[in-house]
């Protein structure tokens, strides 16, 4: 017979369920089988039914109404859910097998007991009687017949919900034991909102399920008790309604449970992590945005007064009776005050033009430009310098090379990318501004037969403000903040800018628009 | 106790029934029903304080916790300004399933004043409102038993 149980079951069950029977399950004779879908309707059985059912199932046929000891077990709250000594009908005992596979099938198996439990039952008995007599309240022995008899089995504490109050069935989980917690009782009911307040919430859901005309159930949620030595522990209740008896089911949270909670924990640990990162970046952002405001406001007032002290140079400069006063070294004097005044205008100039773009206060105005007049007013404000170092200025502008862009901080970024050139380009080098379309792709491409710069220079390019700025072929010193403005004016029109640079070569800056 | 997650609620009560403060954060699951006899001018009254999980997407406070609950404490971190909306909107339910029960909004961690994030405009809107509003802190222990007994003598006076 197990032999052909055996190839049965080979062919029908899925590899867990399989090995779950063959570990698990006792080789009695009497062992029948039944599987519901995940929907709770009987699919499959297997045994001779008839010892333990009064009629065969049919297929589709919920598995509750078939075995009503069943009810709020399919599928299992435990998965393997096993309960020992279940009476299903008059002296027929089983133990009852639920489990899940991966398909959310719900297997059945029962073992017949009858006999065990004939043999026991007298031990069993004493010993419940013993354990009653002991405890301290006046708790009840079991009235209810099946699978809800034996639940204590299973961590649970199960109660009957009367009109009156609830009746308590089997006897005490250890766990119930192990709480600072007993059972208040008054003419044999159970005052189990003074034990559990929780219950006294999650009644007003039970009792929908409870005066229901239907079989059904709900789940609490979870909450906290204290164990006698101090740790915690969680629990949840089940209510149910089976057969027009209502039920309370008290069990600690199972271990799905306890991942839940390590998850949650976790979640929320990182979000407050994240909130307080959000806020330091917040408050930083507040900061630089003080800093900004606070260097274009100073360099924006800082601008008068160099300029009055280069208007009185230039004044001074160009008063002959003065002039010929002072000896060489005295015009000298005066000629690097004016220089060097210059020099501090204009890096102030560009201090402001820097903050007010990182404080975002410009708009773009995007209108179609005109590369010649753009090439034109470059070559213009770099005349002096160009002259200087007697450096060719080559301009190229292809013809179908057309794009919008704000025609004034394109200029100024133009400008700079050509005054960095000139700095770096020795004494008759050649510069050359080229507004291409190459494929449909305008970009604006600046070449210089300058120095060059090795890869890490080419990396930190654009990064903005910068301590270390390197001199030019005749000297020339740096803000260190050129770049950094046309970076954030190319950002602000969504340009890139590309630079390829050989040492001792030259440069080439493109900029794709 | 309503509130979002990590504002304070069970050092708030533990500070209160246990006198007891743990900087570690340990988040609620469920809830946590506590129980201390306080003396209100000379009456004595048994609080069952239920010290619920913290509301957020993972865990939504369901209405039917406040059900028979004769007062409850809004809690909001004065450190995250989000609080006091979460707040806020429990009132709004709390309001109706406990028929106006009274309450007081407890804006803890008043000792990290430099991190403070709730606006004293919002504060003082709520109180104009009429809102009773304390600001505590469970780690240095300020304001919270009078709180309770507050928010205790508010319960006695509607019964």
């Amino acid at each position: 017979m197990m032999k052909s149980l055996t190839k049965n079951l080979t062919q029908q069950f899925s590899d867990p369920i399989f090995n779950y029977i063959l570990k698990e399950i006792p080789p009695y004779i009497g062992v029948v089988m039944l599987q519901a879908d995940d929907g709770g309707l009987i699919r499959y059985w297997h045994g001779s039914l008839d010892r333990y059912f009064d009629q065969q199932p049919t297929e589709g046929q919920p598995i509750e109404d078939y075995a009503p000891f069943l009810f709020g077990m399919v599928p299992p709250l435990i998965n393997p859910m096993v309960i020992s000594h279940v009476l299903i009908k008059e002296k027929v005992y089983v133990e009852v097998h639920i489990l899940n596979d991966d398909e959310n099938n719900t297997w059945v198996i029962l073992i017949d007991q009858s006999k065990e439990v004939e043999l026991i039952h007298p031990i069993i008995q004493y010993y419940n009687e013993e354990k009653l007599k002991s405890t301290r309240d006046n708790k009840q022995a079991s009235t209810v017949k099946g699978t809800l008899s034996a639940l204590y089995l299973l961590d649970y504490l199960t109660f009957e919900r009367e009109k009156d109050g609830y009746r308590f069935h089997g006897i005490t989980p250890f766990w119930f034991d192990q709480l600072n917690k007993k059972l208040y009782s008054d003419d044999q009911k159970i005052d189990l909102i003074e034990t559990f307040p929780y219950i006294e919430v999650f009644q007003i859901e039970a009792e929908e399920i409870w005066s229901s005309q239907y079989n059904g159930k709900v789940i609490s949620g979870l909450w906290e008790e204290t164990n006698k030595n101090g740790t915690h522990i969680y629990l949840q209740a089940l209510a149910l309604r089976n057969d027009k008896r209502n039920y309370l089911l008290i069990k600690p949270s199972n271990q799905e449970n306890g991942m839940s909670d390590g998850f949650i924990q976790k979640a929320r640990e990182q979000k407050l992590t994240l909130d307080q990162l959000a806020n330091a970046e917040r408050k930083l952002k507040q900061l630089l945005g003080f800093k900004d405001q606070f260097v274009s406001i100073i360099s924006h007032d800082l601008r008068s007064p160099i300029g009055a002290v280069i208007g009185l140079s230039e004044l001074l400069l160009t008063d002959e009776d003065l002039i010929n006063k002072l000896d060489e070294q005295q015009l000298e004097l005066l000629t690097d005050i004016k220089n060097e005044m210059l020099r501090l205008l204009d890096y102030n100039d560009k201090l402001y033009q820097w903050s007010n773009l990182e404080l975002g206060n410009f708009k773009i105005t995007k209108k179609p430009v005109s590369p010649l007049n753009l090439a034109n007013y470059v070559e213009k404000m770099q005349s002096a310098k160009l002259k200087k170092k007697n450096i060719t200025f080559e301009k190229k502008i292809d013809s179908d090379c057309s794009f919008q862009a704000d025609e004034t901080l394109l200029g100024q970024a133009i400008n700079n990318l050509v005054g960095n050139s000139v700095k770096f380009t020795p004494e008759g080098g050649t510069i050359s501004l080229h507004f291409s379309n190459s494929n449909g792709q305008n970009s604006i491409i600046i070449t210089d037969s300058g120095m060059g710069m090795d890869k890490d220079t080419c990396e930190r390019l654009f990064s903005g403000f910068t301590r270390k700025t390197t001199m030019g072929t005749f000297g020339e010193k740096g803000t260190g903040l050129g770049l950094g403005i046309v970076k954030k004016i190319l950002d602000a029109h969504e340009f890139t800018i590309n630079v390829d640079s050989v040492l001792g070569k030259g440069t080439s800056f493109t900029i794709v628009v | 106790m309503l509130g979002a997650f990590a504002v304070g609620k069970t050092s708030l009560v533990q500070r209160f029934v246990n006198s007891i403060f743990s900087d570690k954060y340990h988040t609620t699951i469920g809830v946590k029903i506590d129980q201390k006899i306080v003396k209100v001018d000379d009456t004595e009254v048994t609080l069952m304080l239920w010290d619920l999980y913290g509301d957020d997407d993972f865990m939504i406070v369901k209405p039917t916790y406040l059900y028979g609950s004769s007062g409850y404490f809004l809690v909001a971190d004065g450190t995250r300004a989000e609080t006091l909306q979460i707040a806020k909107r429990l009132q709004e339910m709390a309001e109706v399933t406990t028929k106006n029960a009274p309450f007081i909004l407890l804006i803890n961690k008043s000792d990290l004043t430099e991190a403070w994030e709730i606006d004293p405009e919002a504060i003082n809107r709520l109180k104009q409102s009429g809102w009773q509003i304390m600001l505590t802190s469970a780690k240095e222990d300020k304001m919270v038993e009078e709180a309770f007994s507050l928010l205790t003598k508010m319960m006695l006076e509607i019964q």
